[in-house]
């Protein structure tokens, strides 16, 4: 149960207690003097009467009793019934027989004796209604009690007001800011009292929060940081990745790369029924010549272009590789002998058509290209390599501008 | 000669004297009470100031809280004009000298012997050895005519109760405090319904003219004479009689002692109580 509901259940509580016990501790005893004071006002007033009416009783003047009788009954509004009775207890006043009032329950009964002799001269008796008083009383009693709990609600009402400005709403602003804080938000508004104990715990508060929050900034700058680093050396690995596994000039894979990927390709061939590919090593004829006449760096643009030619000549799965000066590869994967010879033999003639200006000079290359089957039969990757190196040498032999198959006398000309 | 002019000189001025001095002379007026002070004063005081624009001078009303009081007073001549019984009158013109002015025309003074509707009383005889109560003793009709009757006529014994006024005997016997009650029938209309509905009248006695307005003879002739003559004249307007009903006084003529000789002979001295 909240602060709230508790406060108001205790007040509520302690006002409800405290009424009942003045309405049925404090209450009565008031209200009975009051009863007794009016009754003994009327004692009074009856007693005077009966002692103004006993001269003219003394006298038997009866007329002159009556007079005052009627006077006095006149006066008292509160006296339902006056009855005179003699000494034998006849009635002497009034002269018929009044009806009877005994079923009325607001009503007393009072007697005084007429004279101060014994047995007395004559009684006078009256009926009292005391509903005017208790009226009185029960409406004093009904306004004080209202008037209390006027009060008394006032007063839970400060007090309540008290406890959820000055401890209820504060707690519950930091409960608030807590949770909030649990997500990350740093800036939920504080209570601004600066007073008392919610006042320091609240400072307190906002003192911590501030420094979770420097907290949480530096942590996510060492956070950045550290992201940063990362991520450049991340790149960084990728660059050297990148460099390990390509040539730096034309950007295609270099040796070690192409080793690796042939590799693969046959363990494939080697295990895979049908699976069959071309390896063929490619060495440019006639390239020393632009590097020493026009430079290095027509050189590398040469090779850069060959490499370009040779790469629209071969399929997306194929690999084409720089194998180191002018030395290439290519592995054409899932390609027969005869297909791959035939492609060996577009290369040859792309690269001899090929046109490269450099200035105002004109220059053209040739390829000397040696063909390796690659297939389940095929022995082991070194083997293959040098056969492929054995087979460029043969096409180189042989004149140069050509494709010489390994294994076989069969070469072409480009 | 300066004797003779002096003289002169004052009888002229008696008359202006005379003059000036009426509308400042007072004249005390008791009236018997036959009721409380105040139903007496409700019904004299409206009498008493219309008198005073017809006769000039002013009239002071006084009552008298007992019958025994007022009576001393008035033989005692403390009244310059006095309404009292016949009796009384007789009384007070031989010691005092009062002459009547006034009385009614229309009925008879009777006491009238009231017992309770529902006793067992027929005949007088019934009350020999009861109770029987008066006004005051010497009460005219109510007492000594009665008196005189029960017990000078009827040779009856009874216990004589005083109980002040007229109301009181009639409560008296009503409440069944006494077998009887004597009181007078102009009193015995006066009361409540319902007292009169509890009473029955037993014997009447014989009548004698009723109360004279009497005055002293230290009043001056003419101011009676002024009295008896406004009297009569308001008497004989619409409004007067109605004011003098309530004394009551319903047909107002002039009176005289003669009209009051024969009381003297019903022997009432024998019942007179002095104290």
């Amino acid at each position: 149960m909240g602060l709230r509901a508790r406060f108001i259940y205790l007040l509520l509580g302690l006002a409800a207690g405290f009424l009942l016990y003045v309405h049925w501790v404090v209450l009565p005893p008031v209200s009975d003097q009051t009863l007794q004071i009016a009754r003994k006002a009327h004692q009074d007033r009856l007693e005077l009467a009966a002692e103004a009416i006993l001269p003219p009783l003394l006298e038997s003047d009866l007329a002159n009793v009556y007079t005052l009788l009627n006077a006095i009954k006149h006066d008292s509004p509160d006296w339902l019934q006056v009855v005179l009775v003699n000494a034998e207890g006849q009635r002497l006043y009034p002269l018929t027989q009044p009806e009877g009032l005994a079923d009325r329950d607001e009503i007393i009964q009072l007697s005084a004796k007429v004279g101060f002799l014994d047995p007395a001269v004559a009684e006078l008796q009256v009926v009292v209604d005391m509903a005017p008083v208790l009226g009185v009383v029960r409406s004093q009693q009904i306004s004080l009690q209202i008037a209390l709990l006027i009060v008394l609600a006032l007063m839970l009402l400060a007090v309540w007001f008290q406890v959820e400005m000055v401890i209820r709403r504060p707690l519950a602003q930091m409960i608030q800011a807590a949770h909030k804080l649990m997500h990350g938000h740093f800036g939920t508004h504080l209570p601004d009292q600066a007073a008392g104990e919610i006042g320091e715990l609240s400072q307190t508060f906002s003192d911590m929060r501030s420094a979770i929050e420097r907290h949480h900034i530096d942590m996510q700058d060492e956070l950045k940081n550290r992201q940063h680093e990362a991520s450049l050396l991340k790149m960084e690995k990728q660059q050297a990745e990148f460099e390990a596994k390509h040539d730096p000039l034309t950007g295609i894979i270099n040796r070690r790369e192409f080793e690796r990927r042939l590799a693969i390709s046959l363990d494939e061939a080697q295990q895979g029924p049908g699976a069959e590919h071309v390896l063929m090593f490619i060495d440019l004829d006639h390239f020393k010549v632009v590097n020493d006449t026009c430079g290095h760096a027509a050189g590398d643009e040469l090779l850069k272009a060959i490499a370009g030619v040779m790469r629209g000549r071969i399929r997306e799965a194929d690999e084409l590789a720089r194998l180191g000066g002018d030395e290439f590869a290519i592995l054409l994967r899932d390609c027969a002998l005869n297909a791959g010879c035939k492609v060996a033999e577009g290369i040859c003639e792309a690269v001899h058509a090929f046109q490269f200006r450099w200035g105002n000079r004109e220059f053209r290359v040739g390829a000397s290209i040696g063909v390796v089957p690659v297939s389940g039969q095929a022995a082991g990757l070194k083997d293959l390599l040098c056969q492929a190196d054995t087979a460029c040498y043969q096409a180189k032999h042989l004149g140069r501008g050509r494709v010489s198959l390994h294994g076989s006398g069969y070469s072409s000309s480009g | 000669m300066k004797y003779l002019l002096s003289l002169c000189l004052v009888a002229l001025a008696m008359p202006l004297w005379a003059a000036d001095s009426a509308s400042s002379r007072e004249y005390t007026v008791g009236v018997v009470p036959q009721f409380e002070q105040r139903k007496l004063f409700e019904t004299w005081q409206p009498i008493l100031s219309a008198l005073e624009k017809r006769t000039g001078f002013r009239l002071k009303l006084i009552g008298s809280p007992k019958i025994p009081v007022f009576e001393k007073k008035f033989l005692a001549g403390q009244y310059d004009f006095a309404y009292m019984n016949p009796y009384h009158l007789l009384k007070a013109n031989d010691s005092q000298g009062y002459v009547p002015l006034v009385r009614d025309d229309s009925r008879m003074l009777k006491g009238v012997l009231v017992v309770a509707k529902d006793s067992p009383y027929e005949a007088l005889s019934d009350l020999d050895g009861s109770m029987i109560a008066f006004p005051s003793p010497n009460a005219l009709g109510a007492s000594l005519l009665m008196r005189a009757d029960l017990d000078g006529q009827f040779n009856l014994k009874f216990i004589p109760r005083y109980v002040q006024t007229h109301s009181s005997v009639y409560l008296n016997v009503a409440l069944g405090q006494t077998a009887a009650g004597g009181g007078v029938l102009s009193t015995l209309k006066k009361q409540p319904e319902d007292l009169q509905a509890h009473l029955r009248i037993l014997y009447e006695t014989q009548g004698i003219k009723p109360h004279p307005l009497s005055a002293h003879p230290r009043v001056p002739e003419s101011d009676r004479e002024k009295m008896r003559d406004a009297w009569l004249a308001l008497a004989s307007t619409a409004q007067g009689q109605q004011l003098m009903a309530r004394i009551p006084m319903f047909q107002s003529v002039s009176a005289t002692m003669d009209d009051y000789t024969e009381l003297r002979d019903r022997g009432l001295d024998d019942y007179y109580i002095l104290d």
